[in-house]
């Protein structure tokens, strides 16, 4: 079963954070996963999104997204993004029983 | 013989296309194929059973206008940040007009107002990566 990581990140020092948006698709792409949406268009429905970018990425099982997140690697890339804004990160487990992709 | 039919073929083919345009297959190069978007909706709930009756009544809208729900109940880990109870449903979409028909349509539009007193709702559309 697919699962989903969401990523909710109010940026406030975007030429720091560029390093770490340069280094992280790399490793996400090493660990299998695959971002369905980033840096693409955004519409506000309902409720307070001011500042927010949201990254959804998929992968082929919760414990895919997990051995990512916990990685010696990510924790190395993630350091880059320390101080650069604030952010939400969510896994969640997919319905279908097959990937977007 | 053969010639002759095959002249009245082709002038066949030539008037019957001229009284029907048949339209390209190929559409347009600079008319770029929509790409797929996904709704991501974050809600608190506090009535359980009134959030009920609104997704029982908007599970064939969605359907109605092309809509797929891609994450909804799921197992879930929190990764980083506040969370708190927030429950998170994502929905796929033919394209951003698909989804925004299903949205701003007079059926959903009446169906929302199920869900007004039944918690705090934020909702986002987001086109998907190429």
């Amino acid at each position: 079963m697919p699962a989903y990581m969401i990523v909710e990140a109010r940026i406030t020092d975007l030429p720091r954070f560029r390093a770490y948006a340069e280094a992280n698709p790399p490793l996400v792409a090493r660990f299998g996963g695959r971002y369905l949406a980033i840096r693409t268009a955004t519409e506000p429905l309902e409720g307070d999104w001011e500042g927010a970018k949201v990254v959804i990425s998929e992968w082929r099982d919760m414990d895919a997204a997990r051995r990512y997140w916990h990685s010696p690697e990510y924790a190395a890339v993630k350091r880059l993004r320390e101080g650069t804004g604030t952010f939400r990160v969510l896994l969640v487990d997919g319905l279908a029983t097959e990937t977007l992709a | 013989m053969k010639r002759l039919f095959l002249l009245l073929l082709l002038l066949g083919a030539s008037g019957a296309s001229a009284l029907s345009p048949v339209p390209p297959k190929v559409p347009p190069q600079t008319e770029a194929t929509p790409r797929p978007a996904l709704m991501l909706i974050e809600a608190d709930i506090h009535d359980m059973d009134g959030f009920r009756a609104y997704t029982q009544a908007i599970i064939p809208i969605v359907q109605r206008f092309g809509g797929t729900y891609v994450v909804m109940r799921g197992e879930r880990q929190d990764l980083e940040g506040d969370w708190g109870t927030t429950r998170v449903v994502i929905s796929r979409w033919p394209s951003m007009d698909a989804a925004r028909a299903f949205w701003f349509s007079p059926e959903y539009q009446q169906a929302i107002k199920l869900r007004a007193d039944t918690g705090t709702f934020r909702v986002t559309l987001l086109e998907t990566a190429p």
